[in-house]
C-alpha cells in the first residue's frame, strides 16, 4: 500500500521507510493469528497484506493515539518489555475466555517496516503502514512450530 | 473464611493497559517530535544498530521407545 499524497502537507520531510522493533500477540487458532500487543485490539494482521493503522497519525494527537507503535531500538522495546515472558500473565486478562479480544497463547518480538504518514517520537515511532520484517523471540505455546509458520506466512 | 489470594487478571483492565489500537500507549515511546511521510522501499532493509541473535526455540528431542 503506498503513500496518500493526500495527507501530505507543505514542508512535510519525506524520507524512506524505517525499521523499528515491536512485540505481537498470537493465537494457536486454528488459523494461527498475529494480533497486535495491544490487548484491547482482536484486528488480525493478515499475510500478504500491509497493516493500515484505523486513523492517519498525527503530530497533534492526543488521547486515544492512532498509528502502528514500534520503537526505534531494540534497547528501548527492551526496557519497556523488561520481562517479555511475564507478558504471558495477561493471556487471560478477563475471566470469561476466549470470546474476550485481550486472550493469546503467546507473545513474539520482532522489526517491522514502517511507512506512509509518521510520527517520529524520542524512542519510537507512529506509522500508517507496517509489515513484517522479522520474527526474533518468542514465548507461549508451542514456540517452534509457530515462529516456522509465522515466518512462512509473513516474511 | 480464609483469604485466598486473588488471580492477577482480576485485577487489571484492558483499557489501562493499552489504549491505542496498534500497540502501546503514547508513554512507552516517549515524546511526538516531528511528523515526517515515508516511501515503502522496494527491498527490505535491517535495522542500522547490532541486533542481538534471535532467541529461537530449541525442538525437544525425540524420545526414543
Amino acid at each position: 500500500m503506498s503513500v496518500d499524497w493526500t495527507h501530505v502537507k507543505a514542508g512535510d520531510p519525506i524520507e524512506s521507510a524505517v525499521i523499528g522493533h515491536r512485540v505481537w500477540r498470537y493465537r494457536l487458532g486454528p488459523p494461527l493469528t498475529l494480533l497486535s500487543f495491544c490487548l484491547g485490539s482482536s484486528r488480525p494482521w493478515l499475510p500478504g497484506e500491509v497493516y493500515e493503522a484505523h486513523a492517519v497519525p498525527r503530530l497533534e494527537d492526543k488521547d486515544v493515539v492512532p498509528g502502528v507503535y514500534a520503537f526505534r531500538t531494540l534497547a528501548q522495546l527492551r526496557r519497556y518489555f523488561r520481562d517479555l515472558p511475564g507478558t504471558l500473565r495477561y493471556q487471560c486478562v478477563y475471566e470469561n475466555g476466549r470470546s474476550n479480544p485481550a486472550w493469546f497463547d503467546g507473545v513474539v518480538r520482532g522489526t517491522v517496516m514502517l511507512w506512509g504518514a509518521c510520527v517520529d517520537h524520542r524512542l519510537g515511532y507512529r506509522a500508517q503502514f507496517a509489515r513484517p520484517v522479522s520474527f526474533d523471540e518468542i514465548y507461549g505455546a508451542d514456540t517452534v512450530n509457530v515462529l516456522t509458520r509465522l515466518e512462512r506466512m509473513f516474511l | 473464611m480464609s483469604k485466598m489470594k486473588q488471580p492477577y487478571f482480576k485485577m487489571v483492565s484492558v483499557q489501562s493497559l493499552h489504549r491505542s489500537d496498534a500497540g502501546w500507549n503514547m508513554a512507552g515511546i516517549g515524546e511526538p517530535e516531528r511528523r515526517v511521510v515515508r516511501t515503502e522501499p522496494e527491498v527490505p532493509v535491517r535495522p542500522p544498530e547490532p541486533v542481538e541473535p534471535a532467541k529461537r526455540p530449541e525442538r525437544e528431542p525425540e524420545k526414543v521407545p
